[in-house]
């Protein structure tokens, strides 16, 4: 029609037709979310509560009426880290078979269970602190920080050494009460073992003997660390010279600048247990690494090399624990016991060559197995000079002084 | 003066048969090339996998060197500690997930796409925010929520968080599904005398099926390939993803790729009998 | 004329009765749907957001001392969250472009140019790789880019890469890992959407001189802004706070939000900074998706769900 705008301008035009946020839609948005939130109010208004007192719970129970109140369930499950126990071409466990096979208890091995310490240990905590059970009867922990945390929150049960007789017979002198675990109370070593540069001799020029040489410009984007930090900051200190077990805050900013200026350029990527697949397949040549992993592929990868770092290097025990919300104690205890023994132990060290809590296991590979290739390796087993850097991780005293360690070693690994 | 008459254009007569120019439409290959480079690309991965699950090993890791062609993981594919429960809580929560995802959703669907009420709005950005929130907020505030209410973690706190985000997906499907469909068929069966309930029972559901089929595989698809969230709330309950993902750290084992393997056939074969029948019926 | 005896406050009371029972009928059929969603997902977002007001520790405990500096300190303390942010928007714009880039002319190529009988079956052929759990398909990538990977040793045997220089953890390789993970979400809305354009419009942009480019920028393309805006969302969502493809294919200096929130949660135990960079993230993302849903005009963004 004539008289009709139908020469609406652009700007009348948009607001007419597109929608708008209204004020009905901001009270409904607002309506829904103030709802939502007073039910989470109520949920939250107590907090989440803290870990400090759970040790005095612990500390008050009668550990042999505990364990006399549990039973042989047939089954428990068992978290641990990848390539750490014997395993065939086809993917069994024979020791694990053996112990079914003896006591008719099964295991639900949960292999790659465990890629790094402070991950696996921030996934089971929130349970363990609810009381919950965390799914696993049977985890390996390393000695360290983690290890201290669930001991003193009561977290994990008290070993009944009067059920242990292979454990009394045979484990090592130094198994029998670690330092960090006395009276090994709360833990049985499941393995000891090194950190230290592995390389691909073939992909290289040169030799690697110790962190320093990583810093060369020839190895730009060719080296690759691990993420855990408690190693980073031993390599670091190592290099400038200083003892990681009295170290204090100001070694650990120079320790954390030394990596992040000299060793971070040539860097390609911080792995956790991941970085033994990328070594294997070639995609880094020079990584820091375990000395069992290492060692156990030398037979698929000849020109692999692994070094004891000339400056120093960690030395750190696995150890089994059982959590105190554990269903299946008592299987557990069964296993940790049926694994002390020469025979056993030995078969599963032939396969991941580190270092055996139980003592013979070293002879019995020489004699039974006959795999001297083991038993007389240097690397192995490290002479005692080369045993005099090995260094244990730097102790916590506080969550305080840990959350400032991690603070300082943190950017090296995530970046800026 | 004489104008000069234009005289209407015609033909002289219709062409004859032989006459008729043969145009075929210019053949522009680009698309049709572009897409099967982009299925090539897609593929890759997947040859890898078929081709790693045959290649031999020496230990239970597969390498990128070929090693000779070999059934042996196939043979002994519940030999890997685990691999067999994975899968099938994979498939158990993803069968269950999708069904009740369904039973809750349809309901909503119907009706968010066939009635007009107050609060419409708001359901419909809650599916929004469903959709939008991302996997790893969603897994860790799950996590966090199932604590304070004292729950364990397992089989059950799995399904519970997998049918939250399926019911968004499914009912999102269903609800085009439903407006394309239109109501004149419920109304038709209404006037023949159908109650609200008859009508939906035989009158929608069998025109839905083939939308409750699409909607399920949706959901199906989504629960059985995730990741991130079962990550934070799986407790010891090992879905397929979580399975397979220990092993990137330390080497694929060869029998995860022969589950996968087995999935992809199982898929290709479902996808080609469901193509040959959708061509008879066209 | 007789008086018509109604019946009528009978018949009044059952029509309001059944007019009430067809009011609540929406409420009733979504009653379940609604409870499951605010109990399972809504309470536990926004609790999980309250968390982000706590302060403590683990030792300690966390209490909710609405602590709202904190959104301030994780910008301002020594842990680059922001650039981790910057870094991971980055990531996830690029993705998505990609995607989009590589799923329209597939899309477009089914709905199209493609006959009827053929069209379930091509599409299947895409879809069907997508069945293989993408942790596989991620991780074959791994081997298939590293070192000794039979792709690495093409490209080093036809020189386009140096010996030695690395595909894998870059953020070339994380982005392409997005890409390759996402590709569905994109192709398939964009499919729908460009199934329900009327062939007949591109024969009626023609009859109106159009060129075979611009019917496609200015008809075929709006036409499909929907499923353009929902597989956008589908992607940004999924690949901006994603961990794995960073973890997997990523090196030194790819770490992104999705990780750093992983961090938090489960090394570092700081339960407030997880939840306060997983708000961050969750009213980031709301800000870009309405700030594309308004300028593109689609309408009423929840209508998309």
């Amino acid at each position: 029609m004539r008289n009709s705008p139908d020469h609406l301008t652009a700007a009348q035009l948009r607001g007419l037709t597109q929608p708008r946020l209204t004020r009905r839609d901001l009270f409904r948005g607002a309506g829904a979310l103030t709802c939502a939130g007073a039910l989470a109010g109520v949920l939250d208004a107590c907090g989440i509560q803290g870990t400090n007192n759970s040790g005095e719970a612990a500390a008050s129970i009668n550990w042999s009426t505990w364990w006399a109140s549990k039973k042989v369930n047939g089954h428990f499950s068992f978290d641990n880290w990848a390539e750490y126990i014997d395993v065939t071409k086809h993917g069994k466990h024979p020791t694990l078979e053996r112990f079914t096979a003896k006591t008719g208890i099964k295991v639900a091995y949960n292999d790659a269970a465990v890629a790094d310490v402070a991950t696996y240990y921030g996934k089971i905590s929130p349970s363990l602190a609810a009381g919950k059970p965390i799914g696993a009867d049977l985890f390996v922990m390393t000695n360290g920080w983690q290890f201290t945390e669930l001991v003193q929150h009561g977290w994990v049960a008290q070993l009944d050494h009067a059920r242990m007789p292979n454990f009394l017979k045979y484990a090592d002198p130094t198994a029998v009460s670690p330092s960090y675990d006395f009276d090994a109370l709360h833990s049985a070593v499941w393995q000891t073992g090194y950190t230290g540069i592995a390389y691909h001799s073939d992909m290289i020029e040169g030799d690697i003997t110790g962190w320093a040489d990583l810093t060369k410009p020839e190895y730009h984007g060719k080296v690759g660390l691990l993420s855990d930090l408690d190693e980073l900051a031993i390599a670091s200190m190592s290099v400038l010279g200083v003892q990681p077990e009295t170290s204090t805050e100001d070694d650990w900013r120079k320790a954390a600048d030394w990596l992040t200026s000299k060793l971070r350029p040539n860097v390609t990527k911080f792995y956790d247990q991941g970085y033994l697949d990328a070594f294997k397949a070639k995609q880094v040549p020079i990584v820091m690494a375990y000395s069992g992993d290492v060692l156990a592929i030398q037979s698929d990868f000849p020109k692999a090399k692994f070094v004891f770092p000339r400056e120093g290097f960690t030395v750190w025990h696995d150890n089994m624990m059982i959590p105190i919300t554990a269903r299946n104690p008592l299987d557990a205890l069964t296993w940790i016991d049926f694994y002390y023994q020469p025979s056993i132990a030995a078969t599963v060290e032939d396969y991941i060559w580190y270092v055996s809590p139980v003592t013979g296991v070293r002879q019995y590979i020489a004699d039974e197995l006959q795999d001297t290739d083991y038993s007389d390796s240097p690397l192995a087993f490290p002479p005692a000079d080369v045993l005099a850097k090995a260094h244990l991780y730097p102790i916590m005293k506080d969550r305080t002084e840990h959350d400032l360690y991690t603070s300082i070693f943190q950017p090296v690994v995530q970046g800026s | 003066m004489t104008t000069s008459v234009r005289e209407p254009w015609v033909a002289n007569a219709p062409l004859a048969p032989g006459e008729i120019p043969d145009r075929r439409p210019r053949p522009r290959p680009a698309l049709p090339i572009f897409y099967w480079i982009v299925v090539g690309f897609l593929l890759i991965p997947i040859v890898a996998m078929v081709a790693y699950s045959v290649n031999g090993a020496s230990r239970n890791a597969i390498t990128p060197v070929w090693k000779g062609f070999t059934f042996t993981w196939y043979a002994h594919l519940f030999d890997v500690e685990g691999i067999g429960d994975a899968f099938f809580t994979s498939i158990l929560v993803a069968v269950l997930s999708g069904t009740l995802s369904i039973v809750i959703g349809l309901p909503m669907a119907m009706a968010l796409a066939r009635h007009r009420f107050w609060g419409r709005g708001l359901i419909s950005s809650l599916l929004f925010a469903d959709i939008a929130a991302p996997s790893i907020v969603v897994g860790s505030s799950s996590l966090a929520f199932f604590l304070s209410l004292n729950l364990s973690m397992g089989l059950g706190t799995i399904l519970i968080v997998h049918v939250a985000f399926n019911i968004a997906y499914v009912v999102a499907a269903l609800r085009a599904r439903l407006s394309g469909m239109g109501t004149q068929l419920e109304q038709a069966a209404g006037d023949l005398g159908a109650g609200p309930f008859v009508a939906f029972w035989k009158v929608t559901l069998p025109l839905l099926v083939p939308g409750l089929l699409a909607a399920f595989l949706l959901a199906f698809a989504l629960s059985i390939d995730d990741y991130v969230i079962t990550s934070f709330i799986n407790g010891s309950r090992q879905t397929f993803p979580l399975f397979a993902y220990g092993f990137t750290k330390k080497g694929m084992a060869p029998q995860v790729l022969c589950f996968g393997t087995i999935v992809f056939v199982v898929a290709a074969i479902v996808a080609v009998l469901t193509g040959l029948l959708n061509r008879r019926r066209l | 004329m007789t008086a018509a005896t109604a019946p009528a406050p009978v018949r009044a009371t059952g029509i309001r009765r059944r007019r009430f029972a067809r009011g609540a009928t929406p409420y009733l059929l979504s009653l379940a749907g609604v409870a499951w969603l605010a109990f399972f997902f809504l309470v536990p977002l926004v609790s999980g957001l309250l968390v982000s007001l706590m302060t403590g520790n683990p030792d300690d405990g966390y209490q909710l001392t609405w602590n709202w500096h904190i959104y301030v300190d994780l910008f301002t303390g020594p842990t680059p969250y922001g650039t981790y942010l910057t870094r991971s928007f980055v990531y996830g714009c690029t993705a998505t472009l990609l995607t989009i880039v590589i799923a329209y002319p597939v899309a477009y190529y089914i709905a199209f140019r493609v006959s009827p009988r053929w069209k379930s079956t091509l599409l299947t052929f895409v879809m069907m790789t997508f069945f293989v759990s993408f942790i596989i398909r991620t991780d074959m990538w791994f081997y298939l880019l590293g070192g000794d990977g039979p792709i690495s040793r093409l490209l080093r045997t036809v020189h386009l890469t140096r010996p030695g220089q690395s595909i894998l953890a870059t953020p070339g390789s994380v982005i392409g890992g997005m890409v390759y993970n996402d590709l569905a979400f994109m192709i398939l809305p964009i499919y729908v959407a460009l199934e329900r354009i009327e062939p007949s419009l591109h024969e009626a942009a023609n009859d109106l001189y159009a060129r075979r480019s611009s019917t496609f920028f200015r008809v075929t393309v709006p036409l499909s802004r929907s499923g353009v805006f929902a597989g956008i969302l589908l992607v940004l969502i999924d690949t901006v706070g994603d961990p794995v493809n960073s973890s997997i294919l990523g090196g030194k200096n790819t770490w992104t939000i999705g990780q750093s929130i992983q961090f938090a949660y489960f090394t570092n135990q700081q339960y407030n900074v997880a939840a306060a960079l997983s708000t961050v993230l969750m009213v980031l993302l709301g800000i870009v998706l309405f700030a594309y849903a308004r300028v593109v005009g689609t309408e009423n963004v929840e209508e998309l769900v």
